[in-house]
Order: C-alpha cells, then structure tokens, then sequence
C-alpha cells in the first residue's frame, strides 16, 4: 500500500474489489463515499440485481434500475465472469491490486473456484476479505436460502413488529442485507486497523442474521434475565417489565404522529409545556395532566401507572385529531417536546433540516439526460467529507480504464475476453 | 490472548442511550480503553429502563444499558459543577477519540464542543452524535430512535395501509446509526494515522436512517411515486408472508420469487388441488389472489411447526425461515454456533447476555472483556491511573459531589 500521498478523503488511498450481489451492495459504497477506489465486477450482461425496481421513469430496464444505483452510486464498474478459466485469472490479478475484497457468494462457491481465502491469502497477505451472507460462512444454517423477509424473521425483528391480531411483519423496504452491508464496512475498516499496524490482513464473515438481532434492543436482554417475550402490538409498544401499554404512532388530522412519554427528567418539563401549549392553542383540559408528577412517575421507577397513560392519551389523543402533522411538528420544533410526523418520502424530501444540511445530493446521468438526488454524505467529517463524485456505473462502464488502463491488456486481448465471454 | 486490535486506543465516551454507546462499544470490544463519563444527577435514560435485576428498578440494574457498554471503564462526574468541567478537560487531553450525544448548546456552555476540545488536544478526533445533525432549524433537536424512525418514513412503511402504521420494533435508527458512526470513527482514525489530523464528525440520526430507504426516496424523486406500507408483500413474490403454525403465536415465514420456487413450494405441499388452479399459475396471478393464497396455505401450515415448515421447505430450495421470538434466538442453533450472546459477569446482575459479534474477524477476533460499569464503577481506578489523582484529591471531590456518588 501506497500511503505517502495524501488525498482530502479519509480512504482515498485504498481500492476495493466488490463482487457482490444486493447482500453487500452497500459495504462497497460506504467505503466509495469515503473516498476508496471502489471496483464493482458485475457477470456479463449485470448483475441479477438491476432487474429489481423502481425503474428510473419506470422502465424496467437493467440500466435504470435505482434499487441498484442507490447502493452502487460512486464505484466504477467492470464485468467478468469469474467461472471461467480465463476470467479466474483476471480476478486473481485484480485481487493483488486491491486492499479489499467484498463478496457475497453462497458459503464455498469461490473455494470451489479455488479462489477462496486461503488461495487468495498467499495472493495477497494483506488483503482482507470481507464475505456477507445470510447466516455466516459456517454452522447448521450456512447454506439455506434467505431473503430480506427471511432474515426479518430469523432475526427476530418481525415477531416484534406488526399488529396483535395479526402476523409478524418486516418493515416495507428490505433492511437485513442493509444491516449487513453496514456491518460488513465497520468489520473491513477495523481489520484495516489492524493491518495498518502489522500488515496482516484477515477474512472476515459477516451474518446478516445476526446483523438484524443486533436491532432487538431491550428483547433479548428481557428474556435473558426476566424470561419475558416483548409481544408486538401494532402503533403501541407492549412493554412487559412491568408491563405496560405506551402508544407510539398517534392518529392526527391527516397522518400520523411519532410520541411516547417515559416521564423523568427528560419528559416532565417538557410535557408540561406541551399541555400549557394544547391549553392555549384550542382550551384542551390539561388540569388533571398537569397535576401528575411526570417528574418521578419515571418509566422503570414503577410509579407511572397505566392509568396515568390512558389520562394522557385520552387529552393527547383528541388533541392531535385536531391537528395536522406539520402544526404539531412546529409546535413540537418551538417548545422542545419529542414529538415527530410519521414522514411520507414526499414529506422528508420537504424538510428544511434535510436542505440546510445539503444532505441530498443531485448527480449527472448524462446517458439518461437527467439529475437525480441521492440520499448523500451518511456522517459529516470536518476534514474528509465524504463526497458523491461518480453516478452508478453502466454496465462493463470502466471495462477499458480497468482492463487496459490498470491491468495492461491489449485492445485485442480484451476483444478476444469479450467474444469469449469472460467480460 | 493476542493484543486486541484498538489497544492503546483512548475514549473519553460522554455520549448516552443508545446510537453514542453501541457505537464506542464496537472500538471497546475491540481493544480500545473506553472511559464512560456519566452522571448520578443527569442519568443515562437506559439506566431506568427495564429489563431489571429481580423486576426491581436501580441504576445498576438495567440489562438494557449493560448491554451497550461492555468492555467499558464507568467514572462518575458533574458536569455541572466548575470542578467537573475541568476533569472533562483533562479527559479531552488524555484521549485520542472524544465522544458525545449533547446538545450543540450544551457541550458550548461547558466549553467542552468541538473547537474548544481542539484547543486542548489538536488532534482530537470528537463524534458528534445527534438526532438531526448540527446547525439547520431542527439541529437541537431532542428525542430518540422510534421518533427518527417516524421522520426518516419508517413507520409509513410499516404495517397494513388501511390501518395505523405499526411501530418497527424499537428504537429503530438507533440501530442503523452506530455501525455509521463507528464506520467513520475508525476511517478518521486511520486518516488521522496518515496525517497527524484530527477532526470533527457529526453524525445525524436522521440522515443514516435515510439511507436505508434510498431506493424509496429516489423513486419519490424521480417517478413522484409514494410507497406506502403493504403489510408482508412484495412486488416480486408471492407468497412472501408469514404463516400461523402449530404453537402459541408460532410463525414461519415463506418468500417465493421464482417459478421454479413456486414449483418447489407446491411439492412440499404434497401438490394440492388448489396449487394447480389458474388463478395461481403465475407470479401476476398469485399476486392478484394473494389473500386467498395465503389463506390456503396458512391452513397447511397450521398442522406444523414453525421449524418443520422452514425444515420442509429449505429442503426443498425455498427460502424460509422461523418468526423466532427473543427465546427462540436464545435456542437457534446457528446463532449458537458463532456464539452471537457473550456472557459476562455483571456485579449486581450476575451473569448474563451482551449482544456479540455480527461479523468474525479470522485473525483478530473482538472480545468482550467486562460487564457494563456500574455507575461510577471504575471511579477510584480511573481517576488515579488514568488522570494520576491521589485518594485525597478523589476523596475531597466526592465529598463536593464533583465526584458524584449516591445520596
């Protein structure tokens, strides 16, 4: 590794192959919006993922699938096909370049190609590998299949989450392969800690079930030690130690609200503005909220009762059926109180702090004639912004700057891998 | 046992709740010494949160903040007081990370914000997380997970349209924003590495939950098309849901894409008469009849358990897996075999569960090595090994409650 120059990005130095499928498309983009050289390969004719939509103006095309640009947006793109002889030792010479490898094959497929870790490791010592998958290179579930809806249940997440009466449910957009791309990029960059120190690199494996029970909170600890279950209960949280029933999404004009009092030094003041405020805005009869010691009818201190829940939510309740998401917000923004609109995108994308942050970013698609606005820098760095330099790559897009550019092949060595179809 | 991989790297964790301490976690259970600075008269709001020890509440007796705060040293300190500001400051010179969840104003007023940390260590690298971010007209903005759950959209996706939105279970961008926020802790570590720089990082709950709903915000942008929320489904299967098994609220989930799936599934139902009608030939007609599919095959499911469904069905190349409650996730044999739950032993709690390791790093594998601190825990090993106090000093500062301790 090349460290001598300094680039404005806090990975500029580092270049990344990523061979993943939608498991671990985000790894590599985390460390391509910090400023790693990150080289996407896709199989000839693209990934399977870019037939999954939206379609950009809703053409189902593999071009313009944006479940596939929003996760792959700042790489370059390259095609090989790696299950021929040819296109292995393409992958090999592209592996002695790079500082990471992220790939997301089913347990043994590149051991079977003799590209597995330990091949690759006398390739390249420090290189680390980063392998994401459903349930982790090993153990009794390795190699059954997973989907996002899958891996919501193995995880745990959906048994928590849905209506009493009802099935368990995911939330609406696929997560699981999210956590584990999050994940996946925290693993890579710590092993980078490591080999920087000693140059050592090492494989690390990453299970997205496990990645989706690390968003359990307090539901594994509660039956750990109370032997309780956490039962989902559609917009209320159904604590059960002590148990307790908490509303969380609340009716209102026209949508809904985001609020739950734990009372406590943290609520008391607040909610007593907030109940001073509905009194003045339309005279709602707060005397009986106002009387509550919210201060010490702490949530855990087991003197906030169900009772005083209902009092509130009966006051709160109808308070907000008489208003609209946006007063409430306001009103919430003014008087410091913890209440938030359960947000359409259309109403996200209209939220000035999402604007004064610049937090969306517009990018050219010159081939599509069109700017498109991504969700933008995941954390502002003072000294090494994370930055949105490259629209998603077409497919095979930098199959010349990389093949010939980088690796050194001829105009008719990559004509004849094209006919082949190695690339 | 071989030298953890953040060793000799220093934490000086202000932070609280949630996003701030599951991610200085991730660089504790990794090697690094991490000193969390709390409070008996500001106290971590999960410190009374169940679950407790015995059902009986106490800032010592919460699983849920041990949980975010192994490998951890606990001091106690009143920020408050002019005393306790000056020890933060030495805390500040003594770290190479410092972090915080306060608000902007707050962290001004102690002299303890960004540009005043700099001041005292110029390399400083100091995290900032927060709800919505620094600077905008929502950037002091107070709350937590489930409400930047609502606001990121969420809540709009959860659920069955015609109904209130269900919550997603718990604090939800608390559970995105950590690995973001460690991401870029160890990114700016190794830039620091390279250029001797420090620098600020601020991280918006807000905008890392955004990131998970990209592809919802683009096709907003882009085609002016709103996702609202549609229970299980999914345009590109079916079925794809959760079927009642045999059992008390037992369920297994079953997601069919293909044809050749469909064709798979349909055999391991024995091939009924219903799986041969028109109406669920295809992916467009199953999606159209979807509510009575799922109706026929939740009658099939019911004579089995959760687990012989997903046994049957994987055996057959379909996707499927368990709706596994708290208890089950204790008992899958797979999250067994990478011993997901560390166990430690906690002082008032005894011995039980932390959240592990997603990932296993071959050479270097992170390790849990203590129990979240009590409050003020490490009080005594703290101040005098790390801020080189004597028991006299450390004495007159608890008796000032500087050092704050217990009434």
């Amino acid at each position: 590794m090349d460290n001598t120059t300094f680039s404005p990005t806090a990975l500029g130095s580092y270049r990344v192959l990523d061979m993943t499928d939608e498991k671990g498309f985000l790894c590599g983009r985390l460390l391509a919006d910090l400023g790693a050289d990150v080289i996407k390969v896709e199989p000839p004719g693209g990934d399977r993922a870019r037939g999954q939509g939206p379609f950009f103006r809703g053409a189902p095309l593999p071009e313009s699938s944006m479940a596939w640009w929003a996760f792959n947006v700042n790489k370059r793109g390259i095609t090989l096909n790696i299950s021929s002889g040819d296109g292995r030792k393409l992958f090999t010479e592209l592996v002695k370049g790079v500082d990471f490898l992220i790939e997301s094959f089913a347990p043994g497929y590149l051991d079977g190609l003799g590209l597995g870790y330990e091949a690759l490791r006398s390739l390249s010592p420090g290189l680390i590998m980063v392998s994401i998958t459903p349930f982790g290179q090993e153990g009794p579930y390795a190699r059954y299949q997973a989907t996002d809806l899958v891996l919501q249940a193995m995880g745990g997440f959906m048994n928590v989450t849905g209506y009493e009466d009802g099935p368990p449910m995911r939330i609406g957009n696929p997560n699981a392969y999210l956590h584990a791309g999050a994940e996946a990029c925290a693993a890579a960059l710590i092993a980078s800690h490591h080999r920087a120190a000693t140059g050592e690199g090492q494989h690390v494996d990453v299970s997205a079930q496990q990645c989706v029970v690390w968003t359990l909170m307090e539901s594994n600890p509660t039956w750990d030690i109370s032997r309780k279950i956490v039962r989902r209960a559609g917009n209320v949280y159904n604590e059960p130690s002590p148990p307790m029933r908490r509303i969380n999404h609340w009716p209102c004009k026209d949508g809904q609200v985001g609020y739950a009092n734990y009372g406590g030094p943290i609520f008391a003041r607040r909610s007593e503005r907030f109940y001073r405020m509905m009194q003045e805005k339309d005279g709602a009869q707060v005397d009986r909220l106002l009387e509550k010691d919210w201060l010490n009818n702490q949530e855990g201190q087991r003197l906030m009762t169900q009772q005083d829940l209902d009092d509130e939510a009966e006051v709160m309740g109808a308070f907000f059926l008489r208003h609209t998401k946006e007063e409430l917000y306001d009103w919430s923004i003014e008087e410091k109180f913890m209440l938030t609109p359960v947000n359409t995108p259309e109403e996200l994308l209209a939220s000035p702090q999402i604007k004064a942050r610049e937090y969306m970013v517009e990018m050219d698609h010159p081939d599509l004639a069109a700017r498109v606005p991504y969700p933008g820098a995941f954390v502002q760095m003072s000294e090494t912004p994370c930055q949105m330099r490259r629209k998603p790559p077409r497919i095979g897009e930098h199959n010349q700057e990389i093949y010939m550019g980088q690796l050194g092949l001829s105009r008719e060595e990559l004509t004849e891998l094209r006919s082949a179809g190695v690339i | 046992m071989d030298k953890q991989i953040f060793e000799g790297v220093k934490v000086a964790d202000f932070t609280w709740v949630g996003v701030g301490p599951i991610t200085t976690k991730n660089l504790a259970d990794h090697g690094a010494t991490v000193v969390r600075i709390e409070s008996h008269t500001h106290l971590d709001t999960l410190r009374v949160a169940p679950p407790f020890k015995d059902g009986v509440p106490g800032v010592d007796r919460s699983a849920f903040v041990a949980d975010y705060n192994s490998s951890k040293y606990g001091v106690s300190l009143d920020l408050n007081k002019p005393k306790g500001i000056e020890i933060a400051r030495r805390f500040v010179l003594w770290a190479d990370v410092v972090a915080e969840s306060f608000s902007p104003k707050a962290m001004v007023k102690w002299g303890l914000d960004y540009e005043s940390a700099r001041k005292i260590k110029p390399d400083i690298i100091y995290f900032s997380a927060s709800q919505q971010g620094h600077g905008g007209p929502h950037g002091g903005f107070i709350g937590f997970g489930m409400m930047m759950a609502s606001l990121a959209g969420f809540g709009h996706l959860t659920g069955w349209p015609d109904r209130l939105p269900a919550i997603p279970y718990g604090a939800y961008t608390d559970f995105i924003s950590p690995f973001y926020g460690s991401i870029a802790l160890v990114a700016a570590l190794d830039h620091r590495r390279k250029t001797g720089l420090g620098q600020h990082l601020d991280l918006s709950q807000l905008e890392c939950g955004i990131q998970f709903l990209a592809p919802v915000q683009l096709d907003y942008a882009v085609n002016g098309r709103e996702w609202c929320r549609v229970g299980n489904r999914d345009p590109s299967a079916a079925p794809h849901n959760a079927y009642p098994c045999k059992g008390n609220d037992a369920w297994c989930a079953i997601a069919v894409f293909t044809d050749e799936e469909w064709a798979a599934f349909c055999r391991v139902l024995g091939g009924p008469e219903w799986t041969r009608e028109e109406r669920f030939s295809t992916l467009r007609n199953r999606r159209r009849s979807e509510e009575e599919m799922d109706r026929l095959i939740g009658q099939w499911t019911l004579d089995y358990t959760p687990r012989e469904v997903m046994e049957m069905m994987q055996g057959a190349g379909v996707a499927s897996g368990v709706v596994q409650s708290a208890q089950d996730q204790f008992d899958d044999p797979q999250v067994r075999h990478r011993d997901f739950f560390q166990y430690l032993d906690h002082p008032v709690i005894g011995r039980h569960a932390y959240d592990g390791f997603s990932f296993e790093l071959s050479k270097t594998p992170g390790k849990l090595r203590s129990a979240g601190p009590c409050l003020g825990q490490h009080n005594e090993l703290v101040y005098k090994e790390i801020l080189g106090m004597t028991d006299d000093e450390i004495g007159d500062l608890m008796a000032e409650g500087v050092i704050t301790t217990e009434e």
